[in-house]
């Protein structure tokens, strides 16, 4: 009996050794088969002739057609006068390359390159996205050092998230960005999109992909900046429908009832001081946000949408030194690292409010404007509630990069969500 | 007929003044001159005096080894006034007639009565408990720890010791100057300036809390503040120096205009200044002191649209 389970470990640990060997040449076959796709993506700076952003990309077709990151090409979106795109492939032959369109929400980007010849080899789109489990590879170019590939596991779609992303366990370096995800038949399943230190990595899936070389339109040059405002506008607007249509369950915070995650996208976090022996007032705090932030440039990141309630009460502090305490918990924020060339100053107003369910509160509410994307604001809505004796709710919402039409569909909800209980 | 010899420092402050009551004089270093200057570079009978039947003042040099000089200029005689300034050796003086015209006596006026009543010492101790009395206050309503009194006094005590530079500072000055230093005069000026300045701030934060309009009442106070300083400075250039009215109002000028520059120079002049935070005060207060009523969550919506505009407006800069 024994024996035979040993056999049986001897013959599962081969089979085991086989597959991964079988992985490793099969890694090792692609890249030989499709190294001549895969092209580094500089952003040369015109004026020094160096090279501002580095990145992956690959052909999808004969006549050079090419899949890149927006964050790889966005320096050149941004200031098309300044920079100029060039790409080197596999054997360093270096060419130039124009922008055909971009996606900057899902991080997507199809460039042109001028191919001598028509390219023989160059990687297909996927149809369908792989099964749970199956073994990808992402290819790229990481920190300048040259093409490789990593072999991960595709593990679905991102759950409870707004933005699709595939959930791909290996890790994807920085300079791998742009970099195709490719099933073990060569074909695209998705784009790498990586942040420094993951290993964990997200990839924009096939979906979001196909939609935008299907697209098949080439935007202007004096468009780049209308075009990234229509496109931000059109999913924050998506994105503030479905917050605003959706019924927001409601959950305790001390003696308040206030909105819990607006949405399955939305997760939340708390903590309290409860432990501290030493303080002279209980605070409770629930932070939510959506998990994803959209990079327009390396200033500007944007789509941020997250709540924060805090709950403050106190025996130990009268009245006065209470509110005096609200007063300077109010008036902290959150550290913002806005430039003046992208954003005007914040205009604030400041109200005493009472909303449908009697809660009273001192509100404020802030508003800056994008200078580059006319129509998106960012906004902070602070409020501290005063109608409690020595106990007050502090509600903050942050919202970037929305538009004055769904800034009135969410914050009303948002001023009205707390009730006392 | 009396002659006044007033000796004079190298910047016309008065030293001493002499009277000799005749209508004529020797001036020199002798000690049988009727002015007796101790100047190594005056001879023993430098130059003398006499007032002719005008009452005019007439000086002549003597003879003398280093000669003399009106106004500056070397002459060997000369009628002179109260105005001319004579100089002899190193020293100066001026001559005229004791008869000389004055400057008509001045009432005293309230303002320095006033001022008087304020330099009673249980003044200076009713402001001094008021003030530590607000100080310790207001460290008790920002602390939100446990309280530690010593740690409360001891800022308190180092904020009294930055409070008495300016008055011991202006009391010195005035010593200097051979006035009375009326310290306590000074210390209570300070005092009923730093509790008007205090009090002055809690009513903004009132005013706020009920009329929610921060930039409007921030700039006002600001304004107070300003108008405050001015006034107490002049007033502690009035107590201590004896000052032309037209000097002193140069000097207060100057002293807060100094002050308004060091406040504004770094955001006023300066096009890369950009606030990234959103610049919230709420002044918060206990929830009794509000007295105005709320609004709708509609009515603070409807509000907000003017905050749109007005964000999209000054993009442009």
């Amino acid at each position: 009996m024994i024996l035979v389970l040993k056999r049986c470990i001897a013959a599962l640990t081969c089979i085991l050794l086989m597959s991964a060997a079988q992985a490793q040449e099969l890694a090792e076959n692609l890249y030989t088969d499709y190294k001549e796709v895969l092209y580094q993506i500089k952003i040369i700076d015109k004026e020094s002739s160096q090279k501002s952003t580095i990145g992956s990309g690959f052909l999808i077709n004969a006549t050079g057609l090419a899949v890149t990151n927006y964050h790889v090409v966005s320096d050149y979106i941004l200031s098309p006068d300044k920079n100029h795109i060039e790409v080197e492939d596999i054997s360093g032959n270096k060419s130039l390359a124009s922008l055909v369109s971009f996606d900057v929400v899902n991080d997507l980007a199809l460039i042109q390159i001028e191919l001598s010849t028509a390219s023989e080899i160059f990687l297909p789109i996927a149809e369908s996205l792989p099964t749970q489990g199956t073994t990808i590879y992402s290819l790229g170019n990481p920190h300048d050092l040259g093409m490789i590939v990593v072999p991960g596991t595709y593990n679905g779609l991102k759950k409870h998230s707004f933005y699709q992303k595939i959930h791909f366990t290996g890790s994807v370096n920085s300079g791998m960005s742009g970099g195709p995800v490719i099933n073990e038949s060569g074909h695209v399943i998705g784009v790498n999109v990586a942040s420094a230190g993951n290993q964990l990595g997200f990839l924009v899936p096939l979906s979001k992909l196909k939609a935008l070389v299907q697209h098949d339109s080439i935007i202007q040059t004096s468009d780049y900046k209308k075009v990234i405002a229509e496109q931000l506008t059109e999913n924050q607007s998506e994105l503030i429908k479905q917050l605003s249509t959706n019924e927001w369950p409601s959950t305790r915070l001390g003696m308040a009832n206030v909105p819990d995650a607006m949405s399955e996208f939305i997760s939340c976090w708390g903590d309290s001081n409860v432990d501290n022996q030493d303080a002279q007032f209980l605070s409770v705090r629930k932070s939510c946000s959506l998990d994803q932030t959209i990079y327009v440039s390396n200033r500007i990141q944007t789509g941020h949408v997250g709540t924060q309630f805090q709950w403050f009460s106190s025996d130990k502090l009268d009245r006065n030194r209470f509110y005096q305490l609200i007063d300077q918990r109010m008036n902290m924020h959150q550290q913002d690292f806005a430039h003046k060339q992208d954003f005007s100053e914040y205009e604030c107003q400041l109200d005493t409010i009472k909303n449908k369910h009697d809660v009273q509160s001192k509100s404020a509410l802030c508003v800056k404007s994008y200078k580059e994307f006319a129509g998106l604001f960012d906004i902070v809505y602070v409020s501290a509630t005063i109608d409690q004796d020595r106990a007050s709710l502090i509600s903050q919402l942050n919202i970037n990069g929305i538009t004055q039409a769904s800034f009135e569909k969410l914050v009303p909800r948002f001023i009205d969500a707390v009730s006392w209980q | 007929m009396a002659i006044v010899v007033q000796t004079l420092s190298r910047s016309k402050t008065i030293l001493a003044q002499q009277l000799v009551q005749s209508s004529s004089a020797v001036i020199g270093r002798g000690f049988y001159s009727d002015i007796r200057i101790d100047d190594p570079y005056v001879c023993d009978q430098h130059l003398s005096i006499a007032v002719d039947d005008d009452k005019r003042i007439w000086i002549a040099d003597k003879g003398s080894l280093n000669g003399m000089k009106v106004n500056g200029k070397s002459i060997n005689q000369a009628s002179v006034g109260p105005e001319d300034v004579i100089t002899i050796g190193q020293s100066h003086f001026r001559v005229f007639v004791a008869s000389q015209a004055i400057a008509p006596t001045k009432k005293l006026n309230p303002l320095d009565t006033s001022l008087e009543s304020i330099s009673k010492k249980r003044y200076f101790a009713i402001l001094m408990s008021l003030f530590i009395g607000f100080a310790l206050l207001e460290g008790y309503f920002n602390t939100f720890t446990e309280l530690e009194y010593s740690i409360l006094l001891s800022n308190v005590l180092s904020g009294l010791i930055a409070l008495c530079i300016a008055p011991l500072f202006i009391g010195l000055l005035s010593i200097l100057n051979k006035k009375e230093a009326h310290f306590i005069t000074q210390f209570n000026l300070v005092l009923i300036g730093m509790l008007a300045i205090s009090i002055i701030g809690y009513f903004a934060h009132f005013i706020n809390f009920n009329l929610n309009s921060p930039t409007v009442i921030s700039l006002l106070e600001t304004l107070i503040f300003w108008l405050m300083l001015s006034l107490g400075f002049w007033l502690m250039l009035y107590v201590a120096f004896h000052q032309s009215n037209g000097k002193r109002a140069l000097i207060t000028a100057s002293f807060v205009a100094f002050i308004v520059c060091i406040q504004l120079l770094p955001t006023l002049f300066n096009d890369r200044d950009y606030v990234e935070l959103p610049p919230i005060d709420a002044s918060i207060m206990n929830p009794s002191a509000l007295i105005t009523s709320s609004s709708s969550t509609q009515a603070f919506m409807s509000d907000a649209q003017g905050l749109f505009d007005s964000a999209s407006d000054n993009d442009q800069n």
